[in-house]
């Protein structure tokens, strides 16, 4: 009727192969603890914000702003088509649905980079599976990705009003359904990174550092604000074309490709939407499997250095 | 299994790098390269708990005492050996994890309750006893922000105590919030051990751990010195602090604070006793009203400083009942050593066991040297029939009052 609990000094070996047991049931475990993720996701949320006026309105607010911003520097003023015969708005949409996958996974990562170190006193202190410290900002940032997309077909919608004959989108159709498998793909990708960066800061506190670099190459690197076709399109030399390897080989030219598919502003939205869903299911459940695995290791001992 | 906690063969090394860019260099030497000390803070512990009983942990500080507490509740694991404990383990180790100052009470409370394994289901059924427990019922709705932290830690403690664990684990007796709350939580602590639950308690109070435990190890540089009978591992424990504090009292303890002059010696207590003034005898058993002497006797060889001499009466509850210090009395102490005698003429003291207790501090009466306890402490019992803390001096008087007096007096008639 009681629980036995045994605990024992192990093999590294055996770590391992529990570090593994417990990488493949962690969605039991977020099961599990339902009440505790719950509980975090709301102080996650409402936290962010706590003493404002505006609350949580503020996470509407900010893609709002963007997304005007973005349409008055590179639409109007710079006049930017991002591909030829598109239409003024096309690139505002290009440019921010981009912007919005890739935020759910660089504010993801950079949160749970010092997630395990930020609540250092509570690791010392009370035995909880830490690993589900990270699920709640993904869970957050889910929530800014959905009101992004708001704002998008809210955008829209003026747009229409104003001048129809410019507007690259109306309303979602029906590829839009595949919105869900990416975003999830993407948050599971965005974890499992995460896992492994909040791990390593405890024993390498340069992590934070190093990431944050990493990070903005890797924003540039990544088709958000051009056009992939653009660079392929080099000329025959042998440079140019490993270029093109390069590019599809990065995990989000799958995730920029199928968000805007699955927006529909791409030329084929159907195709491009279900490319890079097919394309970024392997870099995902990677990313989360052996983040988790990394994450798994080395828990026994974070108390010991944070 | 008929013992809630089993330990066998625990040890817990810790690895101490000078650098953080050793840790790297040793990973990637892939073991070649040796850049860390080791350090044992726990080494071959094995214990068991039976159901229902306390075990006291006694020892100096950087014992080993809070990493095998920490172990047993989860947080760390051992590097040898293993354990087994059997039902629900709560600790009250932290209070307040994860509190936020910006959320309401409520809100806190939920969370914590969350982080301590709490399902909705169970936070919802307990969420009200928590409140009454903390007394805070007018206050859960605002940030905790605008509490004051004795008020924080009552939501905490309240909490913590309403996992109603199996076994229990305390590093020190949380004595948070004001008295009566104080009162409370040890009433909590109490309730736990009637009702049969394995308690690991772990204090620098030994006369806490007599009252709680029935058994007590005392825990030295990382090893099991001594296990027993919770009196007698107290005592030892005792006598072996009193040893260590006489052959280096400027390492001292906690408790005697070297003043920061090198090589000088903090004045200290050597011997404190309560007398009968009659015979000069040491007692530990008086009628109140009787008279009694509290003697001290201090040394003070390097430091050419004046003194003074705290002496006061703590009833076993941690109700203070009398204390004085000869500062606040204006009679000067000094010298190199002396004996102080705080003479009372009837001592004033109901029925009850009191904790007697030394300071001896600066001449301003603000910097504690030494806090010595005595070794017994002084029951006292009544002449008098009466309750409470002190004889309060009293008469009665009963008279006849026609009932219409009453009525007009109550009416505030002119």
């Amino acid at each position: 009727m009681t629980t036995i609990q045994e605990v024992k000094a192990r093999h590294w070996t055996h770590v391992a192969a529990d570090a593994l047991r417990e990488a493949l049931i962690y969605p039991l475990k977020a099961y599990r603890h339902r009440y505790l993720v719950a509980n975090a996701f709301r102080r996650e949320l409402f936290g962010r914000f706590k003493g404002s006026i505006l609350g949580v309105g503020w996470v509407l607010i900010h893609p709002v702003f963007l997304f005007v911003t973005y349409y008055l520097v590179f639409g109007l003023l710079f006049n930017m088509r991002g591909k030829p015969n598109a239409p003024v708005s096309w690139y505002s949409f290009y440019l921010f649905s981009g912007i919005l996958i890739w935020m759910l996974f660089s504010e993801t990562t950079l949160r749970s980079c010092t997630i395990v170190v930020d609540n250092g006193n509570l690791i010392q202190k009370v035995a909880f599976p830490s690993e589900l410290l990270s699920l709640p900002l993904v869970l957050v940032n889910m929530v800014v990705l959905g009101v992004g997309l708001l704002v998008v077909y809210a955008g829209s919608a003026v747009w229409a009003l104003i001048e129809p004959s410019t507007l690259a989108i109306t309303w979602p159709g029906p590829e839009f359904i595949l919105i869900f498998p990416l975003a999830l793909e993407v948050a599971l990708f965005a974890l499992g990174i995460g896992l492994f960066l909040a791990a390593a800061h405890v024993f390498l506190r340069d992590t934070l550092q190093i990431y944050t670099v990493l990070l903005l190459f890797w924003f540039f690197v990544s088709p958000i604000f051009w056009y992939p076709d653009f660079v392929a399109r080099g000329g025959g030399a042998d440079f140019l074309s490993r270029m093109e390897e390069f590019i599809k080989a990065n995990p989000f030219y799958s995730y920029t490709l199928g968000m805007r598919g699955a927006i529909g502003i791409t030329d084929h939205p159907w195709k491009d939407a279900l490319a890079g869903v097919a394309g970024g299911l392997l870099p995902a459940l990677a990313a989360f499997f052996l983040g988790c695995f990394f994450f798994n290791l080395l828990k026994r001992r974070f108390a010991d250095e944070v | 299994m008929k013992n809630a906690v089993e330990v066998q063969g625990v040890g817990k090394q810790y690895k101490i790098y000078s650098y953080p860019h050793d840790r790297i260099l040793e990973v990637f030497s892939l073991g070649r390269l040796k850049r860390h000390k080791s350090l044992w803070a726990l080494k071959d512990i094995s214990l068991r708990v039976p159901w229902g009983s306390a075990l006291g942990l006694v020892g100096e500080n950087g014992a080993g005492k809070s990493t095998l507490l920490k172990i047993l509740a989860g947080t760390t694991y051992p590097t040898q050996g293993s354990y087994r404990i059997q039902g629900k383990v709560a600790s009250l180790l932290e209070l307040g994890a994860g509190f936020h100052a910006d959320f309401s009470g409520r809100e806190n409370i939920y969370m914590n309750a969350a982080i301590l394994g709490f399902s909705r289901k169970e936070v919802e059924k307990k969420f009200k006893e928590i409140v009454e427990f903390s007394g805070l019922e007018a206050f859960i709705d605002s940030p905790i922000r605008t509490y004051s932290s004795g008020m924080v830690m009552r939501l905490g403690f309240s909490t913590a105590v309403s996992v109603d664990p199996d076994v229990l684990i305390i590093d020190e007796i949380f004595a948070v919030g004001d008295m009566e709350f104080q009162r409370k939580c040890v009433d909590k602590i109490w309730e736990f051990k009637r009702r049969g639950k394995t308690i690991l308690f772990c204090s620098h109070s030994l006369y806490d751990v007599r009252q709680l435990c029935e058994k007590a190890i005392w825990i030295k540089d990382g090893r099991i010195e001594l296990f027993g009978d919770s009196v007698d591992v107290t005592n030892r424990y005792a006598e072996f602090q009193k040893a260590r504090l006489e052959r280096d009292a400027p390492a001292g303890t906690c408790d005697a604070r070297p003043l920061g002059v090198g090589g000088k010696k903090v004045p200290r207590v050597e011997k404190a006793w309560v007398a009968d003034p009659l015979t000069g005898e040491q007692v530990t058993q008086v009628f109140s009203g009787d008279p009694v002497d509290v003697m001290v006797e201090y040394v003070n060889q390097d430091s050419p400083l004046d003194l003074c001499v705290g002496i006061g009466f703590t009833r076993v509850d941690t109700t203070l009942a009398f204390a004085v210090t000869t500062e606040m009395d204006g009679v000067a102490v000094g010298g190199k050593a002396g004996r102080v005698t705080l003479k009372i003429p009837r001592l004033n003291l109901l029925e009850g066991d009191f904790v007697v207790f030394v300071y001896l501090m600066d001449g301003k009466g603000i910097h504690r040297y030494h806090q010595y306890l005595t070794e017994n402490n002084l029951s006292v019992r009544n002449r008098v029939r009466a309750a409470g803390l002190y004889p309060q001096e009293h008469t009665w008087r009963v008279e006849d009052v026609p009932l219409s007096t009453l009525g007009g007096e109550a009416g505030g008639a002119p």
